[in-house]
């Protein structure tokens, strides 16, 4: 079983080419807005559609992130960075949409048919993952699913690097309690 | 010195607790989700909105709008308040006493 690893390092020619974007966005290029969008795109709507189990409120909170990070480029101290920063936006307002959101079922992307048993799976992940708090949620998934570093978790998220071992020490304990609840 | 090999300390048998098997579950679970066609388009229309709102041209009209209607009430204010001149009606001391 392969799973995608972030990248932890990015080439310097991709960090100069950012930089050269963000510079364009400051300016008021939109070919250079549209650009900074497609190369980090992908990556925001998979890791907002992991947390919050849904892809439509995963783009709309992609959109809000991007346009929240465009009007304060101000705060960005590296232009070369734009994507941890972005990602951060990201991170942060997934986690504010499932302090708010009301206990509804998620509605999720079957549109992949996998197995039956896949599907099943998947269900009852959703499911258990709704019985978590969204902090503990959110540094689950970003630890299991998209395969960050405490460090990165701990920058996505806000908090120290100790605050995201013991959520995740936390998350994990609950979540294979209540797997092991739903086998019964 | 023994030449026995050593039990490496991290090499431990660890029981099937259900941690393994929840954890595999829940990567099973993860979303491979993509862009839609238009996700861009609202991005790009807010951002031009924003922009214009925050350039001159878009607040210079109500500005000199604002300014016009400031001079016109401030010019017909002072006019309804200018003094009207009126005749000197008071006596003097001559006129009293003839």
């Amino acid at each position: 079983m392969q799973f995608l690893r972030t990248r932890t390092t990015t080439p310097k020619k991709f960090k100069s080419r950012e930089a050269a974007w963000v510079e364009g966005v400051r300016k008021g290029k939109e070919t250079a807005m549209t650009a900074l969008v497609e190369a980090h795109r992908a990556r925001l709507i998979r890791t907002s559609a992991n947390i919050l189990r849904d892809q439509n409120e995963a783009e709309d909170v992609a959109q809000e992130a991007f346009l929240k990070a465009f009007r304060e480029l101000h705060r960005l101290r590296d232009d070369a960075a734009f994507g941890g920063f972005v990602y951060r936006i990201a991170v942060r307002l997934c986690m504010d949409r499932l302090r708010s959101r009301r206990a509804e079922p998620a509605e999720f992307d079957c549109a992949v048919a996998g197995p039956g048993e896949r599907v099943v799976n998947r269900v009852l992940v959703e499911s258990l993952l709704e019985e978590l708090s969204p902090d503990m949620r959110a540094t689950l998934v970003l630890r299991e699913m998209e395969q960050l570093s405490y460090d990165e978790i701990a920058e996505a998220t806000g908090v120290p690097v100790g605050t995201v071992r013991s959520r995740l020490h936390a998350a994990r304990e609950k979540f294979r309690g209540l797997w092991l609840e739903a086998q019964r | 010195m023994s030449l026995a090999p050593k039990a490496h300390p991290q090499l431990e048998v660890v029981e099937n607790d259900g941690m393994i098997d929840s954890l595999v579950a829940l990567r099973e679970a993860r979303l491979e989700a993509s862009p839609s066609p238009d996700f861009d388009l609202p991005i790009i229309r807010r951002w031009r909105h924003e922009r214009s709102v925050r350039s001159p041209r878009y607040w210079m009209p109500f500005l000199i709008a604002g300014l016009v209607s400031a001079s016109l009430a401030w010019a017909l204010g002072g006019a309804a308040t200018a003094p009207v001149e009126t005749p000197d009606l008071t006596f003097t001391e001559q006129g009293a006493q003839k």
